[in-house]
């Protein structure tokens, strides 16, 4: 089972984060709240390296269906970080 | 007829210089209407400018070239697209001889870009209104996402444009997602593609964060879809941001004005619309330097309002400290109790003195009483009358001397005797010294 902050993606994450360092540079919280919210701080730029890191991108092509509605076709290709260099056909 | 043939070879027989060749050639040119004021269409090559400002380019067709000349003062009045090699134009002119070298020119006044010529004024003026309207207005472009999750692209699904900016963006950053919806990009078809390709992408169900519409390279005419109300409309409308990627090397088109961004290439589309994951590392270190600084200042902060504190004696020595509080309470309200006695003191004072006065009275009154009483009292107890109470008598004679002794009285002598209670006569019996 997945706990929420594991689910939580860069871009949220990285948000967060950014909110996270305004507060503290507000100064206007208690110190017991602050420490707390350096701590979530912590976690969120360890979730952040880690989410740069196991990168994954999805390449996706939309389609009209005969009835007109659009949808996705099944994934084009799958790149991860470590694929870059690779050139791969698209169709 | 023969002969009439001869007759012409006869007249001509006496050569010409060239110079006198040319200078007929010449004459007969520009005196012929058929060579004044002509059109020609044909294709722009070897075009040039000289240093001189004149233009000089030749025209030409599948099999043949004709030279041109485009003088600066005319050339100036040439308002359409800036005249380069593949134009397809209708230039106006005279027919010129340069004796010299025996060449033929058009000397051209006139140029007209043929079709596009129109179509480029069409579009300029398209731009004209479009701007008045305010459609390309700064101010109301949208911010492009800094770290989006999902990339539009609205392209055609074959070529070098989506090659490279699926490279591109999965290059810069590998979190990417990208979301094709493939379009026309030419042809009289294209607006209509690529308006509903840009309509897709905005369906929130897609939630793409960033669009790149756009093309690779190509002329003119190819990339018109972009020039086009319905398509420059499209990416004002599109409530996702919007990069116009139209490949280009000299004109904008329309649709790179009402875009929220533009970019020369699909390439360079993609490294505006997606960040740098090296970036992002040094950002995320940016941001968790910041917050260790704040965090720091705040503990230190903290720490010096407690040192501050600490240091006064309420809390090193409480009690003492309380004391102290009671002292100058105690201060405070004597002092607030002196303010009060003095204005009672005057007061007071005179009420002792009363006092003091009444006392003494008392005690006068007190001391006299006592003298009286006592008095009184010995008065009480001397007087006769308690002796007589006592049982004694007093004698007296007639004279009322109180007889004290028997050589006071003779021989049947009336005495008066008092008794505590009335009077006796008596007279004397007898006499004796001896009780």
């Amino acid at each position: 089972m997945k706990s929420k902050k594991e689910e939580m993606n860069f871009e949220e994450a990285i948000s967060e984060l950014e909110d996270i360092a305004e507060k503290l540079e507000k100064g206007q919280i208690s110190l017991e709240d602050s420490i707390l919210a350096y701590e979530r701080g912590v976690e969120l730029k360890k979730i952040c390296t880690d989410r740069l890191k196991e990168a994954e991108s999805r390449i996706e092509i939309l389609s009209k269906a005969p009835d007109g509605s659009v949808q996705k076709e099944s994934s084009v290709r799958k790149s991860k970080k470590s694929d870059k260099d690779e050139t791969e056909e698209l169709f | 007829m023969h002969s009439i043939l001869r007759k012409i070879t006869i007249v001509s027989d006496k050569p010409l210089s060239v110079s006198e060749l040319n200078k007929k050639i010449s004459n007969l040119l520009s005196s012929s209407l058929e060579f004044r004021s002509i059109w020609v269409k044909g294709e722009i090559s070897n075009f040039n400018i000289a240093p001189s400002g004149h233009f000089y380019f030749s025209l030409k067709d599948s099999t043949s070239n004709l030279k041109c000349t485009f003088f600066q003062g005319r050339s100036q009045s040439y308002s359409g697209r800036p005249l380069k090699n593949g134009m397809e134009v209708l230039a106006q002119g005279n027919i010129n001889v340069y004796e010299p070298r025996g060449e033929y020119s058009l000397n051209v006044f006139k140029v007209e870009e043929v079709g596009q010529g129109d179509i480029y004024l069409q579009v300029e003026k398209l731009k004209r209104e479009l701007h008045a309207k305010g459609i390309f207005e700064p101010s109301r472009k949208r911010p492009i996402p800094k770290i989006p999750k999902t990339l539009g692209v609205a392209t055609s699904p074959t070529g070098a444009a989506i090659e490279d900016i699926i490279r591109i963006a999965t290059t810069h950053y590998p979190n990417i997602n990208i979301l094709i919806s493939p379009c026309l990009v030419q042809g009289t078809e294209a607006p209509d593609s690529i308006v509903q390709a840009i309509e897709i992408l905005n369906d929130p169900k897609w939630e793409v964060d960033v669009i790149i519409a756009g093309r690779g390279g190509g002329s003119y005419e190819d990339l018109m879809a972009f020039n086009t109300e319905k398509v420059v409309m499209a990416y004002y409308n599109s409530k996702v941001p919007i990069i116009s990627a139209v490949g280009h090397e000299i004109d904008k088109v329309l649709s790179d004005y009402s875009a929220d961004a533009n970019a020369p290439t699909p390439t360079a589309a993609a490294k505006m619309a997606v960040p740098e994951i090296d970036s992002l590392l040094i950002y995320l270190d940016e941001i968790t330097r910041r917050q260790e600084l704040a965090i720091r200042h705040k503990i230190q902060y903290s720490r010096d309002r407690l040192i501050k504190i600490s240091d006064k004696r309420t809390l090193s020595e409480p009690d003492q400290y309380i004391l102290d509080r009671y002292q100058s309470l105690d201060d405070v309200l004597t002092r607030i109790s002196l303010i009060g006695k003095s204005f009672v003191s005057s007061k007071r004072e005179k009420l002792q003195v009363l006092e003091r006065i009444n006392f003494r009275m008392e005690q006068n009154l007190e001391r006299k009483k006592n003298r009286l009483g006592i008095a009184t009292e010995r008065i009480t107890n001397f007087s006769p009358l308690s002796t007589l109470s006592r049982g004694y008598a007093v004698a007296r004679n007639k004279n009322k001397k109180v007889i004290h002794s028997y050589k006071d009285v003779k021989k049947d002598e009336p005495l008066e005797i008092i008794l505590s209670q009335g009077k006796l006569e008596v007279k004397v019996i007898g006499i004796s010294y001896e009780v």
